[in-house]
């Protein structure tokens, strides 16, 4: 029994790593459901509709997420646009900023929300030549 | 090289004839008919199986309207279960072509088990999803700005028409939501309790911060049993209930014996599975259900 512990010790390897191999394939996680998600707490990355409705045209707007210009337009008083965004145990943060240089009184924005699979949002706000405001959004 | 322009020329030829066929839509509610025209405009043909005032739950295409789908490009359905009829459908198209649920966009609204008495049918009971998306304008106009994505995929050289039409249904929608939420301003928080024939306004319900009220022997086919009426009048009276809302071509046959029971106001009769005529466009029927609403429910307007 004592005369192969070379050959001994190569059996008991291949037997763990053969062991190993069924087990981690039981037990791992599919890569494709955990971005999928069950609910809005899992879920990380999704694409989002936003419109942006204005009662004057700004000059430009843009739209800001965490910490990034994602989107940027002017000229109407309408936009829309599909992105992508973080939803971070079921909620969304973004920074609308605009202006409107030659604005006597003031304009009206209203921002709204429609992630994919989830109810849309909207909020609105009054704004004076410049804007920059924070938003955010959460679903159960 | 000669003979290689021509084939190139007649290719040409080919091709610009095929784009300027336009595609051709068969519809499954004429609703989706109505939507269809409106942001495909002359590039789309539509073709309508559903006709007005026939019950989309029970609908059962004939034989001569699934050959018709072998000349058909896309399919519209509403989705969320509402057409039962859908693998027949599936069966009898050409390969390549798919059936597009215009709903399946739109979250779901899940029928309140409470609710179960009001569902149309028994696939509709006990948890089920609400197939009536329609009845939200706001569901509507994600819905119309999902179709118009699918439009400009189907039809790439009209694009921007496509998109134009689109944003402008979408502008009409967003006008007909606010429209809406105004009228119903006139409807005391305490009022707002929808008792309809079956459970077709739960998204309607959700958006306009409406309760839909489980009244048993409401819905079905089957007249209710004394008992379950002398139940739903008590239900009625302890929620002070001012009115409840039959449907047009619904199945209203307990609805009107509760009515009789109890003296309660009967609504002008709500759309709720499909519009009335041809003429009758889903501004119209939203506007008629509101003005119904109102009318049966709403304060009256102080001058
Ligand atoms: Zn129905």
């Amino acid at each position: 029994m004592r005369g192969r512990p070379v050959a001994e010790l190569l059996v008991a390897l291949t037997l763990i790593i053969l062991g190993i191999i069924p087990v981690q394939f039981l037990t791992r996680t599919p890569s494709g459901l955990a971005d999928a998600g069950e609910g809005a707490e899992d879920l990380a990355r999704s694409e989002v509709w936003i419109e942006l409705r204005s009662s004057h045209a700004p000059e430009s707007w843009s739209i800001w997420h965490e910490g990034q210009q994602l989107w940027t337009g002017g000229g109407d008083t309408r936009a829309d646009a599909d992105l992508e965004l973080h939803v971070h145990g079921g909620q969304i943060q973004l920074e609308v900023s605009g202006s409107w240089p030659d604005l006597e009184d003031s304009a009206y924005v209203e921002i709204r929300v429609e992630p994919d699979g989830l109810e849309d949002r909207r909020a609105g706000a009054w704004a004076k030549q410049e804007f920059r405001k924070n938003f955010q959004w959460s679903w159960e | 090289m000669k003979r290689f322009f021509t084939s190139f020329c007649v290719l040409c030829m080919f091709s610009t004839v095929l784009l300027a066929e336009p595609l051709r839509v068969a519809t499954l509610h004429p609703l989706l008919t109505e939507l269809a025209q409106t942001l495909g405009g002359e590039q789309v043909e539509v073709l309508s199986l559903l006709p007005p005032n026939a019950n989309p739950h029970s609908f059962d295409p004939k034989p001569s309207e699934l050959t018709q789908l072998q000349q058909v490009n896309l399919v519209l359905a509403m989705g969320k279960n509402l057409e039962p009829y859908l693998d027949r459908i599936k069966a009898n198209l050409p390969a390549g072509v798919n059936i597009y649920e215009v709903g399946r966009p739109v979250p779901s609204v899940v029928i309140d088990p409470r609710n179960a008495t009001f569902a149309c049918c028994p696939r509709h009971m006990h948890g089920a999803v609400d197939p009536h998306w329609w009845q939200s304008p706001q569901a509507m106009r994600r819905a119309t700005r999902h179709l118009g994505k699918e439009l400009e995929k189907l039809l790439p050289e009209h694009k921007a028409v496509i998109r134009e039409r689109t944003r402008a249904h979408m502008d009409v929608l967003a006008e007909l939501d606010q429209w809406i939420e105004g009228e119903l301003n006139r409807v005391p928080k305490r009022q707002r309790i929808l008792v309809t024939a079956h459970a077709a306004f739960g998204y309607f319900c959700d958006v306009y911060g409406f309760q839909a009220l489980p009244v048993k022997g409401l819905a079905g086919d089957q007249s209710a049993t004394p008992a379950e009426l002398g139940e739903s009048i008590e239900i009625l009276k302890e929620n002070k209930i001012r009115a409840v809302f039959p449907e047009i071509g619904g199945r209203n046959h307990n609805i009107h014996a509760l009515q009789e029971a109890t003296g309660i106001k009967l609504g002008e009769p709500l759309l709720a599975d499909n519009i009335n005529s041809e003429d009758t466009s889903y501004v119209d029927m939203m506007k008629h259900n509101t003005n119904s609403i109102v009318a049966a429910l709403g304060e009256k307007e102080t001058p």
